[in-house]
């Protein structure tokens, strides 16, 4: 924070803004963690990916206000701007469904069965495709908890703090989640071996 | 196959790659606020930059968004020599 003295003679505090290399630095430090919001937010990567692009845009955008903020500081409000955009694109998300639906209702538009052997990797696809699908069925605390830990790679201390709630609370929606996982995937495994 | 090695499988599906992240934040610090396209697969180009690579070295992140004054300048009186060199009159032989 400087002071400057305007030309009206009188004096007026200024942030100092945040250069590229902090920016680098934040963006870094974040982008895992507010992707993985919003992974668990839409359940779509792309979606994410834009989402993530435009936090960390207005973040660009508003640089002269973070330029003296704290790390903490920062980060708090990342997640605020990631919740209100995560608000607006959840509006969006009822007309993407329903072209999703009109998709998927459409016979032309479904993929071809694949009869052929499967190699690893198709199998590997098949098993995280099925994964994803299951963690899409929890309810949307627990989706976005699991993902931030499973794909963000943070603690229930750093989810606590990014979605302002106690860590006791992340901890019990992970092990909520977990068992609700744990016991579809292994219908799921029970129905593989069954064929 | 555990629910860490599964959950593991699908993180390494969904999680933003170095690749990507480094295209987003170019788009950011270099397209500018106003034109920072979208992050998606579909249509993306490797690398956008609003001018070309060679020019976009490190002095650029630290310009605000957008292309630099210097850039214009330069590019303008380049543009304007090679303008009148090329239609400049030429002497033809009787």
């Amino acid at each position: 924070m400087v002071a400057v003295l305007t030309n009206t003679g009188s004096a007026e505090t200024r942030s100092s803004p945040m250069n590229a290399a902090e920016f680098r630095r934040l963006f870094e430090v974040n982008r895992g963690a507010v992707h993985s919001y919003f992974i668990g937010r839409t359940g779509d990567r792309d979606a994410a990916a834009d989402l993530t692009q435009e936090v960390f845009l207005r973040c660009w955008q508003h640089r002269d206000r973070l330029g003296d903020m704290a790390e903490d500081g920062r980060r708090a409000w990342l997640f605020t701007v990631a919740r209100n955009l995560s608000i607006d694109s959840a509006r969006l998300a009822g007309t993407r469904a329903g072209v999703q639906r009109a998709l998927t209702d459409n016979p032309a538009a479904r993929p071809a069965t694949v009869s052929a052997p499967a190699s690893a990797a198709v199998l590997a696809a098949e098993r995280a495709a099925v994964v994803g699908a299951a963690i899409a069925r929890l309810p949307q605390t627990q989706r976005v908890t699991l993902a931030m830990a499973a794909a963000g790679g943070l603690t229930s201390a750093q989810i606590a703090a990014a979605l302002g709630v106690p860590a006791g609370t992340v901890r019990y929606r992970l092990s909520e989640a977990r068992r609700t996982l744990a016991a579809e995937l292994g219908s799921y495994d029970d129905e593989k071996e069954e064929r | 196959m555990s629910l860490d090695d599964d959950l593991a499988a699908w993180a390494a599906t969904v999680r933003l790659t170095d690749a990507d992240a480094e295209a987003v934040f170019r788009r950011i610090v270099l397209t500018g606020p106003a034109a920072a396209p979208s992050a998606r697969k579909a249509g993306r180009p490797a690398a956008v930059t609003a001018f070309p690579a060679a020019a976009a070295s490190a002095t650029a992140l630290s310009a605000p968004a957008g292309l630099s004054p210097s850039w214009w300048r330069d590019y303008t009186k380049g543009f304007a020599a090679r303008m009148v060199t090329a239609t400049r009159p030429v002497l033809v032989a009787a």
